[in-house]
């Protein structure tokens, strides 16, 4: 069975007769026509609705001449090849309509070349879709590039492989700092300076040599000020493989790089913050330790009075026991010791405490002037007694004129005790007439001086001696009484009124504490 | 009654202690150091209790426990200590011996003989 090439057809003719010559024509060359014939305007529209394969047309026909169809389809947009088919030839109107655009243009008369004719037309009209379609494609594309080039947050450009601007986009020209639209079809080096003119030739040459992309970062000093860019530089090769140009692409990487370093400056001062604040937990937990270490020490030297206050007390209550009289005096005279030391202990914390919260804020209790042989007199005085029991002797020299102090007349009072009390508590009893306090003034300070001739204090023990709590083993030894807050005391005391102590003895031979309190100006 | 040593450095603790466990019956020796005590149980040996303040000048109280099991002169044992902390009690109770924390009345300590002399609840211990 033969099967024609199916076509749809249509056919603007008068006469029906010559339409099916036509189509016969049509059958007899291969096709497989699908035809309608019209006569009038009206017919036409409706017979290009779908557009047909092809149109045949009778220069002929009255009111729908070949001019007057090709018109009417222009109108349409209707873009179906239309063969002008003719009864004689008229030269002027064929070239009139092959203008129009018609196919081709035949005679009745020859209808053996119609088969061919179509055949062509429908080939050339393929051909022309296609032509036109990769032109539109291609304009596409450009029109693609285009916006990508002008839009794109990168300065862009393509030179030859001689080094000619092919394209340089507005990013770029203010990148670079040139004016607008005077780089295509110019030389780096009749743009740019010697030196950057050079570089980039060479680096596009190293570009071009080795074939392959390359990516570095680069620095850019224009009028404006350094921009950091990284720059792409591609080859620019066509579809036949053949290089022509060098491509590239610069990112301002500026911004970037200015938060880089100051990320990278934010980590280090957090880090050094998180150093220092680590520091600071760990000092805390040392105060704490220490405080713990305090209250526990504290609480070891409350508790032994008591342990004999109660004690002694319960033996004076109980019932059971009836004790002589000297018997009941020595416990009171027991009770009566743990007190007085329950109750130096206590004034001693307190004094503590204040000097400690003096040295976060000082000043806390109002000072005067303080009138330091006046402190010593008294000291001596209250202490005397005890001195004498203990069998030791005391000699007090006070330099004449001496500056006040300023300060806290009952601390410093209570310096002088202690270190008086130290003095007889640590001296052997044989060591008569050893004990010395002097008072003088040298330049813009007060001195005072304790020395004895007692045992002194050991090496091992100096580094120790103010700490709160400490007790030298020669105390211990000797059952010499004391908490271990005297000096502790007289430190914190002598540091809050702004001076120093210092400690003079040799084992076995004596001991002399030297205290320096700024005077009064 | 029983023989106890009394080892605390304190002389009025230590009297105190010494008369109340005179008035209760026991034959007391009061010592003030450690050596002392060495020295006192290698003359006459092992007592029936020993009563051991924690805080002795020369060596504390747990080290001369330990010495005294080392040479063989074990008793029950009462320490005494003006540190209330945990990790002292623990010591001393971990040594098998009572704990009685400072300041404490003539009773408490009186009790805690009693207890420990007739072997109630408190483990005697042994170094191994």
């Amino acid at each position: 069975m033969n099967v024609g090439r199916k076509l749809r057809l249509l056919i603007v003719e008068q006469q029906q007769e010559d339409a099916e010559r036509l189509v016969a024509e049509l059958v007899r060359a291969g096709f497989e026509p699908d035809w309608l014939r019209v006569e009038t305007p009206e017919d036409l529209i409706q017979g290009l609705y779908p557009a047909p394969n092809v149109i045949l047309c009778d220069h002929g026909t009255p009111g729908l001449d070949a001019v007057e169809v090709l018109t009417t389809l222009r109108r349409h947009r209707v873009d179906s090849p239309l063969i002008v088919v003719s009864g004689q030839l008229d030269e002027e109107i064929c070239v009139k309509t092959l203008r129009m655009g018609a196919a081709d243009y035949l005679l009745k008369d020859r209808l053996a070349r119609l088969g061919p004719a179509v055949e062509h037309a429908l080939v050339t009209r393929r051909l022309e879709i296609e032509k036109r379609e990769a032109e539109r494609k291609e304009r596409e594309t450009a029109s693609i590039l285009r916006g990508l080039v002008a839009h794109a947050p990168a300065a862009l450009s393509v030179k030859s492989v001689d080094g000619t601007y092919l394209l340089a986009n507005r990013q770029f020209e203010v990148l670079r700092g040139v004016p607008t639209g005077t780089l295509i079809g110019r030389l780096d080096a009749e743009v740019f300076p010697v030196q950057q003119a050079r570089e980039m030739t060479a680096l596009d040459a190293c570009c071009l040599r080795d074939l392959t992309v390359m990516e570095r970062e680069e620095e850019i000093v224009e009028p404006s000020g350094k921009r950091n860019v990284l720059c792409i530089r591609y080859p620019v090769i066509d579809d036949t493989g053949e290089v022509f140009g060098i491509g590239a692409i610069y990112l301002d990487i500026t911004r970037q790089k200015r938060v880089e370093a100051q990320l990278r400056t934010a980590r280090a001062e957090m880090l050094s913050r998180a150093e220092m604040l680590g520091a600071g937990i760990e000092q805390l937990r040392e105060l704490n330790r220490l405080k713990s270490q305090f209250v526990d020490a504290v609480s070891h030297e409350l508790r032994t009075p008591l342990t004999s206050i109660r004690g002694y007390l319960e033996l004076l209550r109980d019932d059971d026991v009836d004790l002589a009289e000297d018997l009941a005096r020595r416990c009171l005279d027991v009770i009566d010791r743990n007190s007085e030391h329950l109750m130096g202990l206590v004034e001693d914390l307190l004094i503590l405490s204040q000097v400690d919260s003096a040295d976060i804020a000082p000043l806390t209790r109002p000072t005067k002037q303080v009138s330091i042989p006046e402190v010593v007199s008294s000291a001596v005085s209250i202490l005397r007694p005890s001195v004498q029991q203990a069998g030791l002797s005391l000699s007090v020299r006070l330099d004449q004129v001496v500056p006040p102090v300023n300060g806290d007349r009952d601390q410093l009072e209570r310096v002088v005790m202690n270190l008086l009390s130290n003095a007889v508590k640590f001296s052997p009893v044989d060591a008569a007439g050893a004990i010395e306090v002097s008072v003088f003034s040298q330049d813009d300070s007060v001195t005072v001086s304790v020395s004895d001739r007692g045992i002194g204090i050991g090496a091992q023990d100096r580094d120790q001696l103010f700490t709160r709590f400490f007790r030298s083993v020669a105390a211990r030894d000797r059952g010499i009484p004391g908490s271990g807050l005297g000096l502790a005391v007289v430190k914190g005391i002598v540091d809050s009124h702004g001076g120093t102590i210092s400690v003079a003895s040799t084992p076995g031979r004596g001991t002399t504490m030297i205290v320096q309190l700024p005077a009064t100006v | 009654m029983a023989h106890i040593l009394v080892i605390e450095d304190d002389r009025e603790i230590r009297d105190l202690i010494a008369l109340r466990l005179l008035m209760v019956g026991h034959s007391v020796l009061a010592i003030s150091d450690a050596v002392g005590a060495l020295d006192t149980v290698d003359r006459i040996g092992a007592p029936d209790l020993y009563v051991i303040d924690v805080g002795l000048p020369d060596i504390d109280g747990f080290r001369l426990l330990g010495r005294l099991r080392e040479v063989g002169v074990n008793a029950p044992t009462i320490f005494l200590s003006a540190h209330a902390q945990a990790s002292e009690v623990g010591l001393g109770t971990a040594m098998g011996a009572k704990y009685l924390t400072k300041p404490f009345g003539s009773r408490t300590l009186i009790g805690a003989i009693d207890e420990v002399l007739s072997g109630r609840d408190v483990p005697v211990g042994s170094a191994e």
